[in-house]
């Protein structure tokens, strides 16, 4: 067990390193909604996902700007080699500024006006219901995005259609584009207000590995509803001088800051 | 018969031998008929209730899963979830069958109630094919070619009582057109319930004017062919639509005859740049301009218009 988290541990510091030097690259782009949800991803793909095709589970990214981070472990998992990792958000590359699944078919559906990645999510789980699948579907939302009213429809609708096939992830890093979540429009109590929607709540630290797969293991013995999982997050977690940093939500990475930032992580 | 009525029917026919069509309501099953989907078929008919937002997420979501969903509700209110369309379905190339009823003028319910401008918005959307039914047997034949296609479309569906124009021989053909009546002097271009209005003016014409009439089931992609020979061949064409005339079915027509460099005027004959009101169909045709009589005068109007002929 011991060994499995630090593999993953290790896995997590590298799709780091992919984000920053992917988005140095790109010049332009969302490094801190990516880096609040890495060890999430990395546990998504590296531990809990079915990704053989005959029964696979489904992720949909609903924070689209975070795509980096997925960018980061496909390429982890080396179904994106580095040279294209390194086309990010550039002319005629398959990895766009927010996923788009036309043009990379390794992802489960294309995103970016925010809102909208549950309601797919839930098309899917009603679809593998259908065929008896036991496919499981994964949604990854932002704090800020739950100001989104068609997150409430879907929030609505999971748990009386009783999908116990869907696992959101709520990525709670506390600000938003502008400003704090709470300085914008706050969204809390936001546990309460899932539950009282009729979803399993499991309240975690999102950067914590093992609390992730133990969540991840709850929600599969959740029967009869859906599960949330609120993973309280730092925005720009892993670069000291990105967490919590507003400046960080979507800013360019300079060449010293590039330097430091790869310092950072190649000193974990 | 409803159009309505005609695709109830003909989308519960398809879904008996299709198991992949799956249907999603936004609380509309009764008034965009897909109540006899839902009855025959529950474990594929999914109530969203009214979150139209959901319900096309869902869709997309259902469709990408390898299902061939047709969500359905009033045209006006399914295509202003326009971000929701472009980004779930458009984006993702979902294949997912957007059904709009009550397009044009549906009668006292009232301006919110009717699509008039959903042609405008939804032919902004990549890929997203165009269609609208004219009469019973063009809507099956429509619901029959969109349960094997794997295309995006939006159908847009009329309340109105229509007749029949065609019999068992017609056969739909995605992006054709079809000359309903041929004459030598004005083509007529309409598609949906105006085509009958149309048809009607075209007749009280007869002895005087040779009116060609041309039905366009498929708004996109748009038969350029037919509306360029017609319109060479007649030297002018007028555009009936029940639709603003501010982005619609006029305004295509105007697009490729100016591409085409053909000097033939285009008129475009709509609802104006505004909102309708609640009225019985037969009042909102006369008020704006729509009923046989008054496309009849029109027709004269434009003719009257043209330089006269040796």
């Amino acid at each position: 067990m011991e060994d499995r988290i630090s593999y993953l541990k290790e896995k997590a510091n590298n799709i780091r390193i992919n984000i920053i030097e992917s988005l140095y690259r790109a010049k332009s782009g969302h490094p801190g909604p990516a880096l609040s949800i890495v060890e999430i991803v990395t546990v998504l793909y590296f531990s809990e996902m079915n990704l053989n095709q005959r029964i696979k589970d489904r992720l949909v990214l609903s924070k689209g700007h975070g795509v980096a981070a997925i960018y980061g472990a496909l390429t982890e998992l080396g179904l994106i080699d580095k040279e294209e990792l390194y086309t990010l958000r550039k002319i005629g590359s398959r990895l766009q500024g927010h996923p788009d699944m036309t043009k990379l078919p390794l992802l489960d559906a294309g995103t970016g006006a925010l809102g909208q990645g549950l309601s797919i999510a839930i098309g899917y789980a009603l679809a593998a219901r259908l065929l008896n699948s036991p496919s499981r579907v994964y949604c990854i939302i932002g704090d800020g995005e739950t100001q989104e009213g068609q997150i409430w429809e879907a929030a609505m609708f999971a748990p009386v259609q009783k999908l116990d096939s869907i696992v959101v992830i709520l990525d709670n890093n506390k600000l938003q584009n502008e400003a704090s979540v709470v300085n914008t429009l706050s969204i809390e109590p936001i546990a309460d207000r899932w539950n009282s929607f009729g979803w399993k709540v499991i309240s975690i630290d999102g950067h914590d590995i093992s609390q992730i797969k133990m969540a991840f293991a709850v929600a599969r013995d959740t029967k009869e509803k859906p599960t949330i999982i609120v993973a309280n997050t730092v925005k720009g977690k892993g670069i000291p001088f990105m967490e919590n940093n507003m400046a960080w939500h979507s800013k360019t990475l300079e060449k010293d800051e590039y330097t430091r930032a790869l310092e950072y992580l190649k000193r974990v | 018969m409803e159009i309505r009525e005609a695709f109830g029917q003909a989308l519960l026919e398809v879904g008996k031998k299709h198991k992949d069509i799956v249907v999603v309501s936004c609380d509309l099953k009764g008034a965009t008929r897909t109540k006899y989907f839902f009855k025959a078929f529950p474990k594929r008919s999914f109530e969203v209730g009214i979150a139209e937002a959901n319900g096309i997420g869902i869709s997309a979501g259902l469709a990408l899963a390898g299902y061939r969903p047709f969500i359905s509700s009033f045209g006006s209110f399914i295509t202003g979830k326009n971000v929701e369309i472009r980004t779930s379905i458009a984006y993702n190339n979902a294949p997912v069958v957007i059904v709009g009823t009550h397009g044009g003028l549906i009668g006292p319910d009232g301006t919110t109630q009717a699509g008039i401008q959903d042609i405008t918005t939804m032919r902004a959307m990549p890929s997203f094919l165009l269609l609208q039914p004219a009469s019973p047997i063009e809507t099956v034949a429509m619901v029959k070619y969109l349960a094997v296609s794997r295309e995006m479309a939006y159908l847009r569906i009329a309340r109105n009582n229509v007749p029949e124009i065609y019999d068992k021989e017609y056969r739909f053909n995605l992006g054709k057109g079809y000359v309903i009546r041929d004459g030598n002097d004005i083509t007529v271009i309409s598609s949906g319930p105006m085509v009958h209005n149309a048809i009607s003016a075209a007749d009280m014409l007869r002895n005087d004017v040779g009116v060609r009439v041309i039905n366009l089931p498929t708004l996109k992609p748009i038969d350029k062919e037919i509306i360029l020979s017609s319109g060479v061949k007649t030297k002018a064409i007028l555009v009936v639509e029940d639709h603003t005339v501010e982005g619609g079915l006029g305004s295509m027509v105007c697009e490729i005859v100016a591409e085409a460099g053909v000097p033939i005027p285009v008129w475009r004959h709509g609802i104006p740049d505004v909102f309708t009101e609640s009225g019985t169909p037969e009042d909102l045709e006369l008020k704006y301009n729509l009923d046989s009589v008054s496309i009849a005068k029109k027709v004269r109007e434009c003719l009257s218009l043209l330089p006269k002929r040796v």
